[in-house]
């Protein structure tokens, strides 16, 4: 932790904006106090321990050997990733192998994944977010943007959140969303002193606050991902009630955006304190320097102008892929689109960039690969919905209110999230369950249904819940422990808020009955 | 040339209304392959009609076990023949054929590498409703030897429709012996349902506990400067 009574001498702006600086870089950080120290001598052993733990339990009924062996060799990755004995990518491959050699998977699914979308859509991006930073369009947008509302850090974390909330609406893919915004958060970042080598606690704020805002802003309206039109498709089929865009919107974009701004307070007073010290610019010279750097930039270059046309033509069809099949008879899917961008960035003569001056971490792609890799062997291996129904069937919500059996049923959707590395697939598993159980119980589906649906795009407790999580650690100004405290205050207050509207908003709307209705 | 067609548009009638509302398989398997099946049946029918039920095993030795009065069973190709007492209504009945080949070690055919570790077993099941009478209501549960468990569910068929809830395979465990169990419904003519399972041994390999606490013990040895006191 960086001592904040005490904050290192602060480098000149140059040095803080100096772009060979903002490499994602596969170093491992440092341990910054005695309790990171041993916590990392301490999980190779423990995470050791949970996989034989669970390897040698006796079978469960309704459990296969691979699905057994696939939880204890996520169990086991997952404490490795929390307290980091190794990097994080190495932790994936070891996690690959494991999979391989319990018998959890074949093979080729496991290598599959360095072939999925997902990943795609990270690299190329990273082409995308190479080209913001080398024509120093990320600089700039960062230097108007701390003179217009950054001086103070209440303010420039604020202005984040105006600015995810704008981008929601209008590009569904989240890594999209994340790479676009990362250079200004890195420049903003490094501005109020935080860096790679010495992370702060605004850093801290701001990379967690983009987390959640990347992800939670997701749930405003049903096309904020493709997950959301899945369980939308479930509660149609399964009940016959259609939720219109209306319904999820005035449903869910309060909470979302209520939760935001409870997180942009709790963040900077409770969860990762700013001192007094770290509350302004950490520059010599002030924003004096900064609006003096600004105007240095001089006008926007030719390259610059370039990239922002490269920009608006991905961004473009990013936004607009819901007539893609009407306008080109084929849809130019997230990756695809940003596939072009990368064509054009790279084009020899005519391009911004050249290979090697793409900064493409692939040390994050490898980690990224090996967690999609356990989550999908955990599903296909049946462990996910094994869980699932293993733990509704444990409870006995008959004899309970509509509240407590709803308050339940949301908390398992909101933190399921932590075992799973694909909101589609948790959709898939836990929508349905969630459904049948409401008709037993004798409750209106959809009163269930649609707040646990709400919940799908909260996947904000770990690096490898969601693309933008992984893309964000890359950083390395936070550890996972730091995301896990901020990702688990966020969903507890969305939770909190989902259950008080549950008692009231949704209950006037005729979403939900009343709060302490028993089971017919 | 009408007085002909009459009776046999009739006949054809009422040979195509028979109709299994129910049918559950239990199959109890032994380490050899061999297995000890009992079928329970409800159908209805037109009185006195020949109802015939397709079995989807190699199977033999069929006996009644439990029926009405009159209900007569028969074998007949790929199943049973059944002819219900000569009355309207829908029958329940119950009987039990012994089975082979249902648990099977991997056969390897020349040239090619084994899929499977040579201690596991596969469970292998496929019914199709070969016969005119459809199937409202399919199932097939299977118990594994003791001893055996099942390692991973290799196939399951058909794929589940948009409104199914239940998996298609569903383990369990009866009698501490760990089960499968089949289920599909609306199986028409041609329609079908199959499984592959592969069962292994139950006991896990001391090595991964051996190689674990070795792991443990030389990590915290070689890695110790991680905690020690920094001069």
């Amino acid at each position: 932790m960086t001592d904040p009574a005490s904050p290192a001498k602060a480098p000149s702006l140059r040095e803080l904006l100096d772009m060979e600086n903002l490499t994602l870089s596969a170093k491992t950080r440092a341990a910054q106090s005695p309790t990171e120290c041993w916590m990392r001598y301490l999980g190779f052993p423990a995470g050791i321990a949970l996989f034989l733990l669970i390897l040698y339990l006796p079978a469960g009924p309704g459990l296969t050997g691979a699905a057994q062996a696939g939880t204890a060799c996520f169990a086991m990755a997952l404490v490795w990733w929390v307290m980091e004995p190794f990097p994080t990518y190495v932790t994936s491959l070891i996690l690959m192998f494991m999979l391989l050699v319990t018998r959890t998977s074949p093979a080729k699914p496991i290598m599959d994944v360095l072939g999925m979308e997902v990943i795609w859509l990270n690299l190329l991006a990273f082409i995308l977010s190479s080209m913001l930073v080398k024509t120093r369009l990320a600089k700039r947008l960062a230097l108007w943007l701390i003179l217009k509302f950054g001086r103070k850090a209440s303010w420039a974390l604020m202005a984040f959140i105006f600015i995810q909330l704008a981008l929601a609406p209008l590009i569904p893919a989240t890594a999209a969303r994340c790479v676009m915004t990362l250079p200004l958060i890195m420049v903003v970042a490094t501005i109020y002193g935080s860096t790679e080598q010495k992370p702060n606690n605004f850093g801290k704020n701001l990379l967690m606050l983009n987390l959640a805002g990347i992800s939670v802003l997701s749930s405003i309206s049903m096309t904020g991902s493709s997950a959301n039109l899945v369980a939308v498709g479930f509660i149609q089929s399964m009940t016959g009630h259609r939720v219109y865009y209306m319904d999820w919107m005035l449903a869910g974009a309060p909470i979302a955006i209520l939760t935001m701004f409870i997180m942009w307070f709790l963040g900077r007073k409770v969860i990762f304190p700013i001192p007094v010290a770290e509350q302004v610019p950490q520059i010599e010279g002030g924003l004096g320097l900064v609006e003096e750097q600004y105007r240095a930039m001089g006008p926007l270059g030719f390259q610059a102008k370039k990239a922002i046309g490269i920009f608006a033509v991905v961004l473009f069809l990013w936004m607009t892929d819901i007539f893609h099949m009407r306008w080109f008879g084929v849809e130019i899917s997230a990756p695809f689109a940003a596939l072009l961008g990368a064509v054009m960035v790279l084009f020899p003569r005519y391009g911004v960039l050249t290979w090697s001056e793409a900064d493409i971490p692939w040390h994050l792609l490898i980690f990224s690969a090996g967690a999609y890799a356990g989550g999908l062997a955990l599903e296909s291996s049946g462990a996910a919905e094994w869980g699932v129904r293993a733990l509704f069937g444990g409870m006995n919500l008959r004899t309970i209110p509509f509240g407590a059996a709803y308050t339940i049923i949301v908390a398992v959707m909101m933190y399921s999230h932590l075992l799973t590395t694909s909101k589609t697939v948790r959709t898939i598993i836990m929508i349905p369950i969630i459904i049948t159980m409401a008709k037993a119980l004798g409750w209106d589906p959809v009163s269930m249904a649609l707040p646990a649906a709400l919940c799908i795009d909260w996947v904000v407790g770990l690096p490898i819940n969601g693309k933008p999580n992984v893309i964000l650690f890359a950083t390395n100004q936070f550890t996972v422990m730091d995301n896990f405290k901020y990702g688990i205050t966020t969903c507890t207050v969305g939770l909190g808020l989902l259950v008080l509207s549950a008692a009231t908003w949704f209950h006037w709307i005729g979403i939900t009955p009343s709060f302490w209705a028993m089971p017919k | 040339m009408r007085k002909l067609l009459l009776p046999l548009l009739l006949c054809c009638l009422t040979a195509g209304a028979a109709e299994i509302q129910q049918y559950g398989t239990k199959v109890d398997l032994a380490a050899d392959g061999t297995a000890k099946a009992t079928a329970d049946v409800t159908l209805s029918g037109a009185a006195g009609e020949t109802v015939e039920i397709p079995v989807g095993f190699k199977a033999s030795g069929y006996l009644l076990a439990k029926g009405p009065q009159g209900l007569k069973l028969e074998p007949s190709a790929g199943g049973v023949k059944v002819t219900l007492p000569p009355a309207v209504g829908a029958w329940t009945f119950s009987f039990t054929f012994d089975a082979a080949g249902v648990l099977m070690p991997e056969v390897v055919r020349e040239g090619r590498k084994p899929a499977y570790p040579g201690t596991s077993r596969l469970l292998r099941h496929a019914f199709v409703n070969t016969k005119d009478a459809p199937i409202l209501d399919y199932s097939m549960e299977a118990s594994l030897p003791a001893g055996y468990r099942f390692m991973a569910i290799k196939e399951k068929l058909p794929r589940m429709g948009e409104a199914e809830v239940e998996p298609r395979v569903r383990l369990g465990k009866t009698d501490g012996r760990q089960t499968a169990r089949l289920h599909a419904s609306g199986l028409k003519q041609g329609g079908s349902a199959s499984m592959l399972l592969e069962a292994v041994p139950t006991r896990i390999s001391p090595l991964w506990l051996l190689t674990g606490l070795l792991g443990m013990v030389l990590y915290l040895i070689f890695f110790r400067d991680l905690v020690a006191a920094k001069p």
